[in-house]
């Protein structure tokens, strides 16, 4: 042991020193989305909790704002992005086969979808506060249910917002073919899609089903 | 892992020594230490502060041991382990040893576990309800604390009648009388932020908080029983503070209990004539509103020479009637006087923000309801302050139909002393309608 | 085994090590993606800001040197110097200032050339100096006044747009926060050099990983409780207002779940420079590494369950004694890592370093915000010292005697890699000497007006206290002094001290394994990890010690 020189300090480089290799940045960034949504989730969860405690203790105001409201529109909403999801999936796996003309397909229905969904639920609000439900407390009977619906939704809105505008650039860059041999960036963009996709659902069962 | 073992530096006789006195001066340190709880306490002057007090004791004496282990194992390793002179050598290769790891996961873990059980113990034994609390000639009655920014109210629900028939209700101000064994329970209120009522000297401490004020707030309760503090002389004063932050005056906001030496020094000193002076105000409206004008809580935001109060958070009051005729364009000085205190927003000095509860008979709030003869009164006070008045006494009573019409944007006209509706008190020289109205919104 | 010699410390200069070039002071006000340059740059801004947040501590001492109000206009003003202070220290200076040393020292200790996401790194520094400008902007408005809790109603209906700003800033030093931890976190778990497993990685990267998973996990319910205080202040929503429906304890309950875990994010990286600067400087291997390590899990994970402690004057009482049990629990790991250190120089070659003098001066001091945590767990007791001087003593003690002692001894050990010279000893134990007794007498006072009746926050007091606060104020005072002695000794070893060379502590991590300061790509290649970070005293380590000296300080001489 008493051997060691100074050369043995340091190993033979392998491959390509000074930089990761392009496996070892697809785990980091794989990694670091994976923790940004799962900080993601805790902020959800606050705003998710506080609807579920006026759901509780007032199930009256939220009954009547189901009559009202009906569930179609959301309904319809929900299922484009779901099939936003779908669009997503194949858009990469259209690229993992080197179809870069199918994937730029695909992921603009993606981004579509999203739009879609925006529309929708543009038009909901829309609705909402012709009924009187508005952000602030108010002294009609919806009070509070307002705050407690907008904050979630809007915020799950505003990510898939973000979503969109990332699905755009994604387009841009897949465009000049920066996926063709590494289509990470993709991937990285689908979970995040897909994680706006799961958080919906909840959305939809807790507050337009339940 | 054998030879590493043959590694463990052999305790010399001088560390053993040293280990010998170490253990020496944390025996003597700790009782040292604990012969001082009477001065780094306050008196134990309830009950519970008993109980609090000797889980103290256990604290700081395994506190202790654990402090004086460690500073000591500290001290022998910087004496005896240092590198001397031009020792340059390592130390041993010595990782662990499972036991020892094991020794001082599991000690600590019984000493946090022993804690957790006596503190159980004390918290239960101190937060049982108990029988017959606020005892007031064989009565229990309800005593509320109200916290304002930034002050205490304390009121006292009694079961004597006034002359209209609905029970008395005494306002102590920022003061709680009690007497020695008397079961004390409390329901707090904030009508603000959050607040914190501590009584040092009880070892009891409850936080106040907003509630909607629509479905009766969010009272909270704090209970305990004075005891005889050995030396004292009765009776005697001790502070309330409040301990959470609640904005400018917080470090101001104080209170006093004064425990008396027994229910008959408690009724003789403080209800009995507390009561009486309810039931025979001044018929002079000066003197009338330098009584009424002590039972808001005024005095934690204005300064007053009159009335010793000193305090920066609102305008001064001194010399108030020379400058009230100047304030407003059009509205006489009784007139801005009695617009201030019932709704205090309508016109804010400048260079004051706006923080002033709202007074007045509509307030949700128990403790600020103003009836329109205490608002007289009051404004028939605040008149005198000043040496050259502007104020129209005579007219203070005609400024005040404006004033609610000014805050309250009311339809009724409201004449003062006709009582021929709700808002109006029914009897201005007779019984305090003002306190028993105060008395029914609280309950 | 016989005892390996191993020259140590004093011969660096001796043995005329070279110097290596130093990036220009320019670089460090540029963006820039090297780790090391972004460790710089927090530290030094965190330093600012630690000046600052101290400059305000003393106008609080000053203005508690009489029981009256008078070196403030009003009671608001002192509220909001107490606000900023504690806003300041906590998320301007301790939070940063582990990013810095993190930034620093970790990927080297990795043997990395960077950290995962130097953009993302880089960006989350840059997020630090305007949110600092957002949240100071209040004085020109009216400045928050909440305190750095900032409850409501107090932060919603009665506070002015200060608050607003608070808040706004608050929420972007989180979001830097939650990316810095992103990146820690996936540096430590994918770019360790194939030899080191996690068994073997150095002790500060394991609790700066403990740090950032809680900061991933505990800094986004601040985010979201921030965001709906902004939207009571702003877009009349009534999430906190009784009146409205809502409810003043939900933000005390999620604001602790973020702030209790938050005094973790504070002071596991300290106790992370503890294990090495206590080993290193005392020539032996830290006494059960493993236990150590777990240790750091156990209080990332306990310190999820202890919030609501925070409460006991204002959670329902039955609610109450559950968190009584897990507070206490969360004393045994501390405790473990306490009796493991004491085991690590128990035995040893202590060298009398002045980092080796701050690691010391946080056991001793550390020892008694333990303590203290512990009898403030005890609910009974805990119900009479909630809000008071006792608790900010406690913790002081924690933040102060804990952290800012670890951030000491991290700087006087990490100075020499960093610049490349040694800081000047004999300055430093003067500053220790100071400091030590300056916070000593500052903060251990307070336990006693605390538990004599006086409550936190208060600009006025009971005249009782008097002499007690102007002990406390005059100790402050020497607190206060003992760091221009550090400051000095910065700015002069920087340009004077003596030369370093690549590894003056003969240390077996790898960050020492390199120039001081480092190469931009840190090492000239793949470095391999020896086999145990800290195995000092065995032959194996003495031969790579001097292979370390042999490849960099006399590399010149041996050409």
């Amino acid at each position: 042991m008493a051997e060691l020189t100074a050369n043995q300090l340091h190993a033979v480089a392998h491959d390509d020193h000074g930089h990761l290799s392009e496996e070892e940045q697809n785990d980091n960034l794989k990694l670091g989305v994976w923790l940004y949504l799962a900080s993601e989730i805790v902020i959800f969860s606050i705003m998710i909790v506080g609807y579920i405690i006026l759901r509780i203790n007032e199930p009256a105001v939220v009954e009547q704002a189901h009559e009202q409201l009906g569930v179609g529109l959301v309904t319809a909403n929900t299922f484009v992005l779901l099939a936003s999801s779908y669009f997503m999936v194949m858009g990469l796996r259209a690229m993992q086969q080197g179809n870069r003309a199918g994937m730029l397909r695909w992921i603009g229905a993606t981004a579509l979808g999203g739009a879609v969904f925006l529309i929708g639920q543009y038009i909901e609000y829309s609705e909402l506060a012709h009924l009187g439900i508005i952000l602030g407390y108010t002294e009609s009977q919806w009070s509070t249910l307002g705050m407690r619906f907008y904050a979630p939704t809007f915020f799950h809105g505003a990510h898939v917002f973000v979503g969109v505008i990332w699905a755009l650039e994604v387009l841009r860059r897949g465009a000049k073919g920066r996926y063709d041999h590494n289509p990470i960036g993709i991937e990285m963009f689908g979970l995040y899609w897909h994680f706006v996709d799961v958080v919906w659902i909840m959305l939809f069962t807790l507050i337009y089903l339940v | 892992m054998e030879d590493n073992r043959s590694n463990i530096p052999s305790i010399s006789p001088a560390a053993i020594v040293v280990a010998a006195v170490f253990i020496l001066v944390s025996a003597v340190g700790i009782n040292w230490f604990t012969s001082f709880v009477p001065v780094v306490l306050p008196p134990q002057a309830s009950a519970e502060s008993k109980s609090v007090d000797e889980l103290f004791y256990i604290l700081v004496i395994i506190g202790g041991v654990v402090f004086f282990l460690i500073q000591g194992m500290l001290l022998i390793s910087v004496i005896f382990f240092r590198a001397r002179g031009d020792d340059r050598s390592d130390g041993p290769t010595y990782h662990g040893n499972p036991l020892l790891e094991l020794v001082w996961t599991i000690i600590p873990s019984l000493v946090v576990v022993f804690l957790a059980v006596i503190s159980f113990n004390v918290w239960s034994q101190n937060s049982e309800p108990k029988a017959a609390v606020n005892m007031v000639e064989g009565e229990e009655i309800a005593i509320n604390v109200n916290g304002a920014r930034y002050a205490w109210t304390h009121t006292y629900q009694t079961d004597r009648l006034g002359p209209d028939g609905v029970p008395i209700v005494i306002n102590s101000g920022d003061t709680l009388h009690t007497y020695i064994g008397q079961n004390v329970d409390l329901e707090l209120r904030t009508q603000d932020v959050i607040h914190s009522y501590w009584v040092p000297a009880m070892r009891v401490k409850q936080d106040l908080l907003p509630g909607n004020p629509a479905t009766g707030g969010r009272p909270t309760e704090i209970r305990f029983t004075p005891v005889r503090v050995e030396g004292e002389a009765y009776p005697a004063d001790y502070p309330i503070v409040c301990a959470e932050l609640c904005g400018d005056g917080h470090g101001r906001m104080r209170g006093t209990v004064v425990v008396h030496e027994d229910e008959s020094a408690f009724l003789e000193q403080f209800y009995e004539p507390a009561i009486h002076a309810i039931l025979n105000p001044p018929a002079d409206p000066v003197l009338r509103g330098e009584v009424e004008i002590q039972k808001y809580v005024c005095y934690s935001c204005h300064t007053l020479d009159s009335l010793d109060w000193e305090s920066s958070t609102g305008p001064s009051l001194n010399g108030i009637a020379e400058r009230a005729g100047d304030r407003v364009p059009g509205q006489s000085a009784e007139e801005y006087i009695a617009t201030s205190v019932w709704n205090s927003q309508a016109f804010v000095v400048p260079g004051y923000t706006e923080q002033m509860a709202a007074f007045g008979p509509e307030v949700i709030d128990a403790n600020n309801i103003m009836s329109p003869e205490q608002l007289y009164a009051i404004v028939a006070y605040l008149c005198t302050q000043g040496e050259q008045s502007d104020c129209d006494i005579d007219n203070a009573s005609a400024a005040i139909p404006g004033a609610i019409k000014t805050v309250f944007g009311l339809e009724v006209d409201i004449t003062f002393g006709q009582g021929d509706d709700e808002v109006s008190a029914s009897d201005a020289d007779g019984a305090d309608a003002s306190e028993t109205e105060a008395g029914a919104s609280g309950a | 085994m016989a005892t390996i010699a191993v020259p140590l410390g004093a011969e660096a200069e001796s043995r005329e090590p070279d110097v290596v070039a130093r990036p220009a002071l320019s670089e460090y006000l540029r963006w820039s993606v090297d780790h090391k340059i972004i460790g710089v740059q927090y530290g030094v801004a965190s330093f600012i800001f630690f000046l600052v947040g101290g400059a305000m501590a003393l106008l609080i001492r000053l203005e508690l040197l009489t029981p009256e109000l008078d070196l403030m206009v009003s009671g608001a003003a002192y509220n909001s110097l107490f606000t900023i202070h504690g806003t300041i220290m906590i998320f301007l200076f301790i939070i940063p200032m582990w990013a810095a040393f993190g930034n620093f020292v970790v990927p080297l200790q990795l043997g990395a050339k960077d950290m995962a996401f130097p953009w993302l790194n880089a960006f989350a520094f840059w997020l630090i100096p305007p949110a600092a400008v957002v949240v100071l902007l209040g004085y020109f408005v009216t400045p928050a006044e909440a305190g750095w809790t900032s409850y409501p109603p107090l932060s919603t209906l009665f506070s002015g747009d200060g608050q607003t700003l608070w808040a706004l800033g608050a929420h972007l030093l989180g979001i830097s926060s939650i990316m810095g931890s992103i990146n820690f976190i996936v540096t430590i778990l994918n770019m360790r050099p194939p030899q080191m497993t996690l068994w073997r990685m150095p002790l500060l990267c394991w609790a700066v990983l403990a740090t950032s998973i809680i900061a991933v996990m505990a800094t986004p319910f601040l985010a979201g409780a921030l965001t709906l205080l902004l939207l009571d202040r702003v877009a009349g929503t009534t999430f906190f207002d009784a009146a409205g429906g809502g409810d003043v304890l939900l933000w005390q309950n999620i604001f602790w779940f973020y702030s209790h875990p938050a005094v973790y994010i504070m002071v596991l990286p300290g106790m992370g420079v503890l294990s090495e600067v206590l080993s290193v400087h005392s020539r032996k291997p830290v006494f059960g590494y493993r236990m150590v390590g777990l240790s750091s899990m156990g209080i990332a994970f306990v310190g999820f369950t202890v919030w609501a402690h925070h409460m006991f004057t204002s959670l329902q009482p039955e609610l109450r004694i559950p968190f009584m049990i897990t507070t206490m629990i969360i004393a045994v790991p501390t405790g473990i890592k306490m009796f493991s250190w004491l085991g690590t120089i128990w035995g040893g070659k202590i060298r009398f370093t002045s980092a080796m003098l701050f690691a010391l001066g946080f056991m001793s001091m550390f020892v008694i915000g333990g303590i203290t945590g512990v009898m403030l767990a005890a609910l009974p007791f805990d119900i009479h010292v909630h809000d008071t001087y006792f608790v900010v003593s406690h913790f002081h003690f924690v933040l102060f005697g804990g952290s800012v002692f670890a951030i000491y001894a991290a700087l006087y050990h990490w100075f020499p890699k960093v610049t490349g010279r040694m800081m000047n000893e004999r300055l430093g134990r003067i500053h220790f000497v100071f400091t030590y007794f300056g916070f000593l007498f500052t903060f251990f006072p307070m336990h006693i007006v605390g538990m004599l009746g006086m409550p936190r926050r208060v600009a006025v007091y009971d005249p009782a206290f008097t002499s007690w606060n102007q002990l406390i104020g005059v100790s402050a005072f020497v607190l206060g002094f003992s760091t221009f002695i550090v400051i000095y000794n910065i700015i002069r070893s920087y340009y004077r001290g003596p030369i370093a060379g690549a590894n003056p502590w003969r240390a077996l991590t790898l960050e020492w394994a390199t120039t001081s300061p480092p190469p931009v790509t840190n090492f000239a290649d793949d470095p391999i990890p020896f086999e145990d970070p800290y195995g000092y005293g065995t032959e194996a380590s003495a031969a790579y010690l001097e292979a370390v000296d042999a490849a960099f300080d006399r590399r010149g001489a041996r050409a």
